[in-house]
């Protein structure tokens, strides 16, 4: 049974799972930030992107590692991120999860007349 | 690492403490990224003022509850504790002598009396103690804390039962210790009623808060045994004195009839002695553990 993610979760490592976009290609905390912005169109805090990635790390879906910095950085390092086999499983559960919840369910929903 | 740039650069002293407070792994490049999306995205879009505030946001946003305590946990427990456990227990030990000094200097200073202390502050103090003791519950469930208070809170109503039983058959002649005092050469320890029970009170919570902490290895753990031990005592006390007016009538007044002692004077030093307690707790324990390990 693979890891049961929450949405930000699977935001985040959505934004992992797609190796031929810029973002699959150079996954550092910044991108990663602006990516799940972009997916859950709305603002999101640089601390609970991080407190997630920390914590996907954890679990195994994901893995890091740490590669040069640039001038506009001061030089400071950059944390590439990438997503793991176990990662991928977790999201492909979370989709069948949701898909089995909306199974015969005509979308959208009409509230009570 | 930052050195000088024509660049601009955040808040010096937001970004210090973000440092500080990030863990050693994630010092660099997170405050990295952050700087890189101050200097390429939030000065141009918002100016310097705005993008410091930016700045602030996002440090606050990643300085969590979480981060906090792993950062005192980094600062206490591995830097120390882990590779100097004996240091560490030596110090937990050092601490409790040192505060229990200074709490008997107090209350010596008091006549045993309720110390002369600005309010605000030690509510704070207590409201800390107690709030870092919840902190050791779990669960609504975890009842170990009941069960681990149920001795200290027995001992408790039985010194207080002893005392109401003394105070019943030999009534304490108030007059003559107020005239006493007055009298050159008077000591309060020729009036062993007036700290006797106190004394038994405070041996029985640092018991408490020693044994908590002994077992757990967690200060927190051992307040809160105090904690419960002084509430359980005091209902015990509570059913004691009814049981009393039921049985003999009211009798003689005793001045430490439970409802005049309050359940939250109780509590309060349930908490400062529990934690003091727990504290010489913390700091046995690892010390007994070391010398077990070594061969």
């Amino acid at each position: 049974m693979a890891e049961v993610l929450g949405t930000f979760e699977q935001a985040v490592l959505l934004a992992l799972a797609r190796p031929g976009t810029e973002l699959g290609k150079e996954a550092y905390g910044r991108a990663i930030l602006k990516e799940v912005g972009l997916r859950l169109d709305r603002p999101v805090a640089a601390g609970a992107v991080y407190a997630t990635l920390d914590r996907l790390e954890e679990k195994g879906l994901i893995s890091s590692r740490v590669g040069p910095g640039t001038e506009v950085r001061s030089g400071r390092p950059r944390r590439f991120y990438a997503i793991e086999p176990a990662g991928v499983r977790a999201l492909n559960e979370a989709k069948a999860a949701v898909e089995r919840m909306w199974a015969g369910v005509r979308w959208p929903l009409k509230g009570p007349a | 690492m930052s050195g000088r740039s024509p660049l601009p650069d955040p808040p010096r002293w937001v970004e210090a403490t973000l440092r500080a407070l990030l863990a050693p792994r994630d010092r660099d490049t997170i405050t990295g990224d952050l700087l890189e999306e101050y200097r390429e995205v939030a000065v141009p879009a918002l100016g310097t003022y705005g993008a410091g505030r930016w700045y602030l946001r996002q440090a606050l946003s990643l300085l969590t509850a979480t981060r906090v305590r792993e950062f005192v946990a980094r600062s206490l427990r591995r830097d120390r504790m882990v590779q100097h456990p004996r240091v560490a227990s030596m110090l937990w030990a050092t601490a409790a002598a040192v505060t229990l000094s200074g709490v008997v200097l107090l209350l010596m200073s008091s006549h045993f009396g309720p110390p002369r202390l600005p309010l605000g502050p030690a509510f704070l103090i207590l409201a800390l103690l107690a709030l870092s003791a919840a902190t050791a519950v779990r669960s609504a469930a975890d009842i170990r804390f009941w069960r681990a208070g149920l001795l200290w809170g027995g001992l408790f109503a039985a010194a207080m039962v002893i005392r109401m039983a003394v105070d019943s058959l030999v009534p304490a002649d108030v007059e003559d210790f107020v005239l006493a005092r007055g009298r050159s050469g008077f000591s309060e320890f020729d009036y062993p009623r007036r700290w006797l029970l106190g004394v038994a009170l405070v041996v029985i919570f640092l018991g408490a808060g020693f044994g908590g902490a002994r077992r757990t290895r967690q200060v927190r753990t051992g307040t809160l045994t105090a904690m419960v031990a002084s509430v359980i005592g005091f209902l015990l006390t509570v059913a004691a004195a009814a049981l009393r007016s039921v049985l003999v009538g009211s009798g003689p007044p005793s001045s430490i009839d439970p409802p005049l002692m309050g359940v939250v004077v109780v509590l309060g030093l349930g908490t400062v002695f529990g934690a003091i307690g727990a504290m010489f707790g913390r700091g046995l324990s690892g010390l007994t553990r070391k010398q077990a390990a070594a061969p």
